[in-house]
């Protein structure tokens, strides 16, 4: 994983109903420093971007990520917390257990 | 990531996540000893009908550390909030689950019914709120669909 000093390579895991949207993972370039939040709006600028999709796939996901939860490894981090360095993020949509 | 790290299950085991079958696991015989006058198992099963549609099985997606995580959480804040309770163990599915199969183990033990029932229910609602598990339900029209759930997202601060 590489990046220069200003920007933070984010490899994007994701789960449920994100995987109909992102396969595997996905690998997102964002500014050192950025929220969590800041993540999501950047992710759905770049999916809305996708060409594979179209626009009611565009809102669906739109829709999940409004939702969704970072996690850093066995930890959800806050929606206000700020990322210092390129990591791997899992992406949690709401959940239903049981 | 769901068919990793899949433990086998144990007398001991209180805690597991995986996609081992859960139709024959019994409750610990331990269980019934000593001052435990009720033992609850609960099982949560894949039912043929929901929201009007007909239902072929379940494929359960999880994040395996989180969910252990959670369900170890689940599990102490019980033991904490009724230390009454003889003990409880709290099992989750992964992967294509059939009609019937067991997706949700979850077992108390205690002196008596009231606090076990109690605290079955507590964990359950639990579980459906915080743990990292998700639902594709898969139709009997070849159809599936990702079920809605609760948010593990928090405010932003500042």
């Amino acid at each position: 994983m590489t990046s220069d000093t200003k920007t933070l390579e984010l490899d994007l895991m994701a789960f449920g109903p994100l995987k109909d949207f992102i396969s595997e993972s996905l690998v997102l370039r964002v500014p050192k420093g950025a929220r969590t939040h800041d993540v999501l709006e950047e992710l759905v600028r770049v999916l809305s971007g996708d060409s594979r999709f179209g626009p009611s796939e565009r809102r669906k996901i739109s829709e999940i990520l409004a939702e969704t939860a970072i996690a850093r490894s066995d930890r959800i981090l806050s929606a206000s917390e700020t990322l210092e360095e390129s990591c791997r993020l899992a992406l949690l949509p709401p959940v239903c257990g049981g | 990531m769901t068919e990793s790290n899949d433990n086998l299950l144990s007398d001991k085991t209180r805690i597991w996540v995986g996609s081992q079958s859960l139709e024959t696991t019994p409750l610990p015989q331990s269980w019934r000893q000593g001052t435990n006058g009720a033992v609850i198992e609960f099982r949560g099963c894949v039912r043929n009908i929901n929201e009007g549609r007909e239902v072929c099985g379940i494929d359960y997606d999880a994040h395996l550390p989180l969910a252990r995580k959670a369900l170890e959480e689940i599990r102490n804040e019980i033991l904490e909030a009724s230390p009454q309770l003889g003990d409880v163990l709290i099992f989750h599915r992964t992967g294509r689950l059939s009609l019937g199969e067991t997706s949700l183990l979850v077992g108390v033990a205690s002196p008596h019914r009231k606090e076990a029932f109690r605290a079955c229910e507590d964990i359950i609602i639990e579980i459906k709120k915080r743990v990292p598990v998700w639902k594709r339900e898969l139709y009997a029209d070849e159809s599936e669909a990702w079920l809605k759930g609760y948010s593990l997202r928090g405010p932003i601060d500042g």
